[in-house]
C-alpha cells in the first residue's frame, strides 16, 4: 500500500515546484546587465572627464563674465552661461584684430568662440575672436500687415501699418528710394502699386536712427496679387 | 501467482498513469509559462485611426516654423548655405539677416528650402512664416560663417 501511495504522488512531487515558477520579465535584468557593461566600459576606457560630442564645430556669441588660465566663461544672449576651455591650440584674435593670447581678454568684452561641444555642454574652444556687439546686431524685423493711411514727405511715402500679430498696435513706416518695393516672385514693383490703403504687405523695417518711433523699410513685399483689383 | 500477476500489472498501470500524467502536466506549465514571458515582452502596436495618423515628423499642420539645417550656433566654412526647415504648407517665407533679405515660399507639405548668403563673423538670421490666412510665425538662428580652420 505504501508503495501504491508512493506511486500515486509522483505527479505532485513533479508539480510542486513547477507551480512556484511564474514568468518573470527578463528584459529589466537585460537593460541592468547593459548598464553593468556600459559602466565598466566608461571606467575602463581612462578617464571620466568630459568627450567631444559634436561632430560638426559650434560657435557662441556672448560676454566674458571670467577669466581663467585655461578657460574662459560667457553669458550667452539667452543668459545661459558656457565653459569655454582654451588649450595650446586655441587661436585667439584681439580687438586690433591680430593674434593675441588670454590675457588679451576681460571680463564684460563680447567674443565669438568657436569649436567643439564636449557632452557637458562646454566647449573645447579652438578660436576667440573679439567682436563688438553692435557689429553682429541684426535690427531688421519682419511684420506682416495693412497699411491704413499714407502720407508724403519730400516725395517719399510714410505709411502707417497695423501688423497682424497685434492689431492694436501700429508702426510709421519711412521709405526712400533706396527702399526695395517687391512682389511675392520677388520682382521689382513699384510704389504707387504697393503702398495703397487697403494693400496687404509685409515689411522689413529697422528702427529709424533720427525719429522715435519710426521705421524705415529696407523692402516691401505686396502680397496682393496684381490681377486682384484695388480698393 | 495469478494474485502477484495482478498486482505487478496494477502497479505498472499506477505507474505509468503517474509519470504519463506528471509529464504531461509539467509541459502545460511550460506553454503557460511561455506565453506568459510573451506577453509581458511584447510592446503595444498603436493602431491608426482615420483622425490619427502614426507619423509626427514633418507634420504638415504645424502651427510654428522650425530650421532643420543650419543648425543654431553652428559653424560653417561657405558663404552661401540653404536655410531648410519646415512650416505649414505654402506659406511665404521671408529670411532677414543684417544686411540682406530673401524670400521663399513652403511646398504641400510645409517644407522649404532657401538659399541665402552669409557675412563673414556671427550671422543672426530671422525667419518668418506667413500662411494663407496671414498669420505669422517667426524664429531666429545663429549662424558663423568662417574659413578659418577650426
Amino acid at each position: 500500500m505504501i508503495v501504491f501511495f508512493l506511486f500515486l504522488s509522483i505527479p505532485f512531487i513533479f508539480l510542486a515546484p513547477v507551480s512556484a515558477q511564474t514568468a518573470t520579465p527578463s528584459t529589466d535584468k537585460v537593460e541592468d546587465v547593459k548598464d553593468i557593461l556600459k559602466q565598466i566600459v566608461k571606467e575602463t576606457s581612462g578617464d571620466n572627464n568630459s568627450k567631444e560630442v559634436s561632430k560638426e564645430p559650434k560657435s557662441f556669441f556672448g560676454t566674458i563674465t571670467q577669466t581663467e588660465t585655461d578657460q574662459i566663461k560667457i553669458t550667452l544672449k539667452n543668459q545661459n552661461n558656457k565653459t569655454l576651455y582654451i588649450t595650446q591650440d586655441t587661436t585667439f584674435v584681439n580687438s586690433k584684430k591680430q593674434k593675441g593670447k588670454i590675457s588679451d581678454f576681460k571680463s564684460g568684452q563680447t567674443i565669438i568662440a568657436m569649436g567643439y561641444l564636449k557632452d557637458d555642454q562646454s566647449l573645447d574652444c579652438r578660436r576667440i575672436v573679439y567682436t563688438e556687439s553692435k557689429a553682429i546686431e541684426n535690427i531688421n524685423q519682419i511684420i506682416t500687415g495693412q497699411i491704413v493711411d499714407i502720407s508724403q514727405s519730400q516725395n517719399s511715402p510714410i505709411f502707417v501699418l497695423i501688423p497682424n500679430k497685434n492689431k492694436n498696435s501700429q508702426y510709421q513706416i519711412k521709405t526712400d528710394a533706396k527702399t526695395e518695393i517687391v512682389d511675392l516672385k520677388n520682382t521689382k514693383s513699384t510704389t504707387a502699386k504697393t503702398i495703397i490703403t487697403g494693400k496687404k504687405i509685409i515689411a522689413i523695417i529697422q528702427p529709424d536712427a533720427k525719429l522715435t518711433n519710426t521705421f524705415y523699410a529696407t523692402k516691401i513685399i505686396n502680397l496682393t496679387a496684381e490681377t486682384t483689383s484695388n480698393p | 501467482m495469478i494474485k502477484e500477476i495482478l498486482l505487478a500489472a496494477f502497479v505498472g498501470g499506477i505507474l505509468g498513469l503517474g509519470i504519463t500524467g506528471g509529464y504531461v502536466t509539467l509541459q502545460n506549465k511550460n506553454i503557460s509559462a511561455k506565453d506568459n514571458q510573451k506577453a509581458i515582452v511584447t510592446e503595444p502596436t498603436l493602431i491608426p485611426t482615420q483622425s490619427q495618423s502614426l507619423i509626427t515628423t514633418d507634420n504638415p499642420t504645424i502651427d510654428s516654423i522650425k530650421i532643420d539645417s543650419p543648425e543654431d550656433d553652428s559653424l560653417i566654412s561657405s558663404s552661401k548655405t540653404n536655410i531648410n526647415g519646415v512650416t505649414n504648407p505654402n506659406s511665404h517665407i521671408i529670411i532677414a539677416t543684417s544686411t540682406q533679405s530673401f524670400i521663399g515660399q513652403s511646398d504641400n507639405q510645409g517644407k522649404f528650402s532657401i538659399p541665402v548668403s552669409l557675412e563673414n563673423g556671427l550671422n543672426i538670421i530671422k525667419v518668418s512664416s506667413i500662411n494663407q490666412d496671414n498669420i505669422q510665425k517667426d524664429t531666429q538662428i545663429n549662424v558663423t560663417y568662417s574659413t578659418a580652420k577650426i
